[in-house]
This record gives C-alpha cells, sequence and structure tokens, in this order.
C-alpha cells in the first residue's frame, strides 16, 4: 500500500521535496513507515533516526490533524497522509 | 484611566469589537515578556508597543551584528556593534514613548528565568535556541503564566498559545533540543515579520480575552505556496514539565 508524507522544516529541504509516497506492507504503523522514508531519501536519516535506528521522539507526526506518538500502534490504511515536522525555533 | 492622548491614538482599535475603552485599559495594565527580540521578538515587541501594552520586559543580549539588519528590525545599522537592547528600547520608544521599556541585556537563563517570567502576565517565546525555549516553557508552566510561541525556518512558520493546566506545554510538543538544529539558518525578514505580527495579536487576545488563541493547536504556514496547516497537539502523559498540571479544565 502507498502512503503519502506531507514534509516540513528541515525535512522538506533534505528530502527536496515536499510530498513524498512510500510503499508499505499492510498492517504498517506511522513508525514503520517513517523508516522506509528514512530508507528512500538518506539525507533524512540522521534527522528522522536515532543511532538505533529509532524514530526521535523529537520528531513531529500528526495524521488528519492530530499529532501522534511516534510509536502509534493504529495500522496505516492505503492512501493514509503522515505529515512530518522538525522543531524550528527563532532569531 | 485612559487619558484623551490615549484614546486619540488607540481609538481605531478600540471600535474593535469587544475592546473599547475597558479593553485597552487591559492592555494599558499588562506587562508582557519577549524573550529574545530579533527576527521574531522585534516585531512582537513593536506591535505591542504599537498597541499600547503598558509595560514590555525585554530579554535580549548580545551587540547588534550587520547579519541582523535583514530581519531584526529594532536595530539599525548605525548601531552595529552596539548592544542590540539599547537600539530595541530607543526604536519602541520612538514609537510609543508611552510604553515602559525594561530592556534586560541577558538572554534566558536558569539565573534570571523565574524573575524575569514572575514579572509578566503573558511570555512570548521568540528565541533561536531550544534550550533557552525549554526552560522558559518550565518555568511558564511552573508560574502558570501564558505563552505564546513562535517559531519560523525558511519561508515556514509556526505559532502556539500554551495555557497551563488547559493546554500541552513546549516539552510535550518538543520534549528535548533537537541535535540537528543549528543557530544560523535561512529565513527571510518577511517571514519573522509575519508570525511576529501574528505573536502580537495572539498575545492581545490572550491579555483582552477577544477571540479564540490557538491554545493547543499548531497553525502552521509555508509562505513559499501559502500552504496552512492547523493541527492538535498531543499531550504526552510522560511530559517532564506539565505531566502533573491539573487538567481538569481539558
Ligand atoms: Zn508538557
Amino acid at each position: 500500500m502507498k502512503v503519502r508524507f506531507q514534509l516540513w522544516g528541515q525535512l522538506r529541504k533534505a528530502a527536496g521535496i515536499p510530498a513524498p509516497e512510500v510503499e508499505l506492507s499492510f498492517g504498517s504503523v506511522a513508525a514503520d513507515a517513517i523508516k522506509v522514508l528514512a530508507d528512500d531519501f538518506p539525507d533524512l536519516q540522521s534527522i528522522l533516526l536515532d543511532d538505533g535506528g529509532e524514530v526521535r521522539p523529537i520528531i513531529l507526526v500528526f495524521r488528519d490533524g492530530q499529532q501522534l506518538e511516534p510509536h502509534d500502534s493504529e495500522p496505516l490504511s492505503e492512501g493514509s497522509e503522515l505529515t512530518l515536522m522538525s522543531p524550528i525555533a527563532g532569531g | 484611566m485612559l487619558t484623551n492622548a490615549e484614546k486619540a491614538i488607540y481609538e481605531w482599535q478600540m471600535w474593535v469589537p469587544g475592546i473599547g475603552e475597558e479593553g485597552q485599559q487591559k492592555l494599558k495594565d499588562a506587562t508582557v515578556l519577549i524573550s529574545r527580540c530579533g527576527g521574531l521578538g522585534g516585531l512582537v515587541a513593536y506591535e505591542l508597543a504599537a498597541a499600547g501594552v503598558g509595560k514590555l520586559v525585554i530579554a535580549h543580549a548580545g551587540n547588534v551584528k550587520p547579519s541582523d539588519l535583514h530581519r531584526q528590525l529594532l536595530m539599525t545599522a548605525d548601531w552595529v556593534g552596539k548592544p542590540r537592547i539599547d537600539s530595541i528600547a530607543r526604536r519602541l520608544s520612538d514609537l510609543n514613548p508611552r510604553v515602559e521599556v525594561v530592556g534586560i541585556p541577558e538572554n534566558i537563563s536558569e539565573d534570571n528565568v523565574s524573575k524575569l517570567v514572575g514579572r509578566a502576565d503573558v511570555v512570548v517565546d521568540c528565541a533561536p535556541l531550544f534550550e533557552e525555549r525549554l526552560l522558559l516553557n518550565r518555568e511558564s508552566v511552573r508560574q502558570s503564566k501564558p505563552m505564546v510561541e513562535c517559531a519560523m525556518y525558511e519561508l515556514q512558520f509556526h505559532i502556539t498559545t500554551f495555557l497551563p493546566s488547559k493546554s500541552p506545554c513546549l516539552a510535550c510538543l518538543h520534549p528535548e533540543a533537537p541535535s540537528h538544529w543549528k543557530r544560523k539558518f535561512p529565513v527571510f525578514g518577511a517571514v519573522s515579520g509575519t508570525v511576529g505580527c501574528m505573536g502580537a495579536m495572539e498575545t492581545i487576545k490572550l491579555i483582552t480575552g477577544i477571540g479564540e488563541p490557538l491554545t493547543g493547536s499548531l497553525l502552521s504556514m509555508d509562505l513559499r505556496d501559502f500552504q496552512v496547516m492547523k493541527t492538535k497537539i498531543a499531550r504526552r502523559k510522560d511530559c517532564t514539565v506539565c505531566a502533573d498540571a491539573d487538567f481538569g479544565a481539558e
């Protein structure tokens, strides 16, 4: 199944495109999708994943307008859209 | 009491439903703390001074650099090499001499955060470093002060409002300082100016009670293509700052 991402902050710049899609097996959850995205876009890897390959807790994940815990256990479905944001500040 | 001169200055905004003399008096009686007064905070401060907020406590260290000038609109070219806080106070006083500006030539730190937050009715977070932001958040939650949160990157920005015991806090959104964040990053002054003005309006709403603040919602916008997103922020049950707060009103 296909899942689409909307990328914000430094993630969009690192990926080079704003809305990449990834191919996932059925039953995948948000963290699985993020790991596949990091595989597809190596410049995203160090921002999205820690040294152990797990999703960093600082990454903001939204589905249908609601923030998810990075390890949300709700399975994604065909056509799901996840929004990812890296923290930004000011100055 | 508002003077006749004040009524003449603020009459256009006093015509806004819900403001009137009572709302203007609330602004006059209010104290706002602005953490860093650069691209974001400078516009927050400028708009709040223009609107007649009585006292602005502004924390910002360092001297003006050439690379400040494209976005930090309270810094001027003739002030390069001199203290930023003096330029900030001078520019705000030129705009509205009725506003009391308390310039602190320091950034938010463990040493000053408790005292500075204690002086404010509303806190506005515009700092470039997450360590400062998270410290300001911790103290705002501890002292039950509302905090308006503004941030930017490239042509994007986001804004939200944290109300202690009624919304998640900054540590729910960012549980730790991100290691990949760099102090210097791409941005236009028009981006910091846009979100700075929105932060000022959010502060005015909190003080006067008009409208609906962005409590628990994150408004994000990309000025490259005007994409807008409004999302709900989740409260982390294990949040180290607000987990013990009373959410009875949630
Ligand atoms: Zn929290």
